[in-house]
């Protein structure tokens, strides 16, 4: 019950920070200006409600197929990163702060997913099983 | 088996042991910081100090200010005056080299999505930007070639495109966490193409930038023993229009040593966290080693000997202080690591990223400023066993 209820707070507080981190926390360059940070946003907001969908939804599940979402959110928790480094990107000047705030937060942001992800399946799927 | 019974050991004791792990926590998060702040401080000095190679600088009147902020942050701003400026100071007693930059606001181009500044410069007189340019440069400066800062999109075919016109690229420079990064830099003779070539992509210029014999700043080298107030006085006199005069070395000295003062401080705050951090460590091992004489005399009664337990309270300080530091260590590398880059903006002053070797060198002092805090607080519960009565401490505590 402890491991439900606290995965699940924690995958929905993740997918929060997502979407929040390039709209509020570090706002992008501005909608009218088409750069390629504008279309990260966009899919980190995507990314960012899948997470915090699937976080609420492992509540009502086993712990099988809550190991099952965790491999799956550890996936997304890797697109996280790659769409702000290398799928989509963002400006190229460091002195911009989609460049040298929002990415970094959402790469920190993605390596917490993975980590929080990887580190449930594992007690999930070994420590509980034995 | 011994270890895996003292890890449990410092496991059981969770109410002692995780405040001195979060106490090496904050411990190695702050000298980690603070090291990083440092090494950060010096590297943008060093890498301000290879680019202010000349003098004396000779500006426009009235734009002292924004040419400060060009040397120091690097920003590009409009100034201009006539090359005669340059000519008219040639036979100034002092004075040993003299070289024209002309500046051209900073422009969208094909090449970034942020802006750059476009510098020209005249590579026969020039003494300013080539002693960075190392030997790999590719080939000589010249028409259509171009030197870049470090933040600056180069193609794979090395070239650079600047208002659909491609320039091949010689040298790229290393970063100086200023907007010097964002800088391309070009001979003078290229200055009027990138005008054109910017004013057909609907680009509006003054008719200043656009007269041939334009320049925003002459830097001057000065012969060993001249004095630079004087070559100054004498600059200002030859001139029939009102120039500004710089003393670039002169005002990266009072940075540096402004910077020094910062350095100092962040030394003697990092040693303060330090001593206090050492001291509440000493003061937690002396009041958990007079609370486990029992324990430590019930293990000598038991057959260990004095060496293996000390032995052990080494391995469990070891064991509090790396964990200390691998949380420490962790938390560090999701903040100051990725934001280091943000803070300087913020703070305005320049980040260079630090290299590997730095960074590791960083997390090792780190870790070995933990790991001999941890011991040197060890030595008190160790002393305490050299001197233990074990008769008498069982005795006392029945």
């Amino acid at each position: 019950m402890k491991n439900k209820i606290s995965i699940s707070i924690i995958f929905v507080i993740l997918g929060i920070l997502i979407i929040l981190a390039p709209t509020v926390i570090f706002p992008v360059c501005p909608a009218d200006m088409k750069m390629r940070c504008q279309y990260t946003k966009q899919a980190e907001i995507g990314i960012g409600i899948l997470i915090a969908v699937l976080g609420a939804a492992s509540f009502f599940f086993t712990e099988k197929v809550r190991a099952g979402i965790s491999i799956a959110v550890a996936g997304i928790g890797a697109l996280t990163i790659a769409i702000p480094t290398t799928l989509i990107g963002v400006c190229g000047s460091d002195m911009m702060a989609c460049n040298n705030a929002t990415r970094p937060l959402l790469v920190v942001l993605g390596v917490l997913t993975i980590l929080v992800s990887v580190v449930n399946s594992v007690y999930l799927l070994k420590i509980k099983e034995v | 088996m011994q270890d895996s019974f003292l890890i449990k050991s410092v496991l059981k004791k969770k109410r002692k042991n995780i405040p001195l792990v979060a106490l090496i926590t904050i411990l190695s998060f702050v000298l980690i910081g603070g090291s990083l702040f440092i090494l950060v401080l010096g590297n943008g000095l060093k890498g301000l100090q290879k680019r202010l190679g000349a003098d004396i600088m000779i500006i426009p009147a009235e734009c002292e200010n924004t040419a400060e902020s060009l040397l120091m942050e690097g920003s590009r701003e409009y100034f201009y005056f006539d090359r005669d400026v340059s000519e008219s100071i040639r036979n100034v007693p002092g004075i040993d080299k003299i070289t024209e930059q002309f500046y051209l606001a900073s422009l969208s181009a094909d090449c970034c999505t942020s802006k750059v500044g476009i510098v020209g410069f005249d590579p026969d007189t020039d003494f300013i930007i080539e002693p960075w340019v190392s030997e790999k440069a590719k080939g000589k400066m010249g028409k259509d070639k171009a030197i870049v800062g470090s933040q600056i999109k180069v193609e794979k075919d090395n070239t650079i495109r600047i208002f659909g016109r491609s320039y091949s690229v010689i040298y790229r420079l290393a970063e100086t966490g200023t907007s010097l990064d964002t800088s391309a830099y070009f001979t003078m003779d290229s200055v009027p193409q990138l005008i054109a070539d910017a004013e057909s992509k609907g680009i509006k210029f003054l008719d200043s930038q656009k007269r041939d014999n334009m320049i925003s700043s002459v830097f001057i080298k000065l012969k060993d023993g001249a004095v630079d107030s004087d070559v100054a006085r004498d600059i200002i006199r030859s001139q029939e229009t009102d120039v500004d005069i710089l003393y670039p070395e002169a005002i990266l000295s009072s940075f540096a040593r402004n910077a020094g003062h910062i350095a100092s401080v962040a030394y003697a705050v990092l040693f303060v966290v330090w001593l206090v951090a050492e001291l509440i460590l000493l003061i937690a091992f002396y009041i958990s080693a007079c609370g486990r004489k029992k324990e430590f005399a019930l293990l000598r009664v038991m057959g260990l000997s004095r060496d293996h337990l000390v032995s052990n309270i080494v391995k469990e300080a070891l064991l509090i202080s790396v964990a200390g530091f691998i949380v420490g260590g962790f938390l560090s590398a999701i903040t100051v690591f990725p934001f280091g880059r943000y803070l300087a903006y913020k703070l305005s002053f320049a980040y260079v990223t630090p290299t590997v070797p730095e960074t590791f060198f960083i997390f090792l002092f780190a870790l070995l400023v933990s790991i001999v805090s941890g011991m040197i607080a060890s030595a008190i519960p160790i002393f305490k066993i050299f001197r233990l009565d074990e008769y008498s401490a069982l005795r006392e505590e029945e």
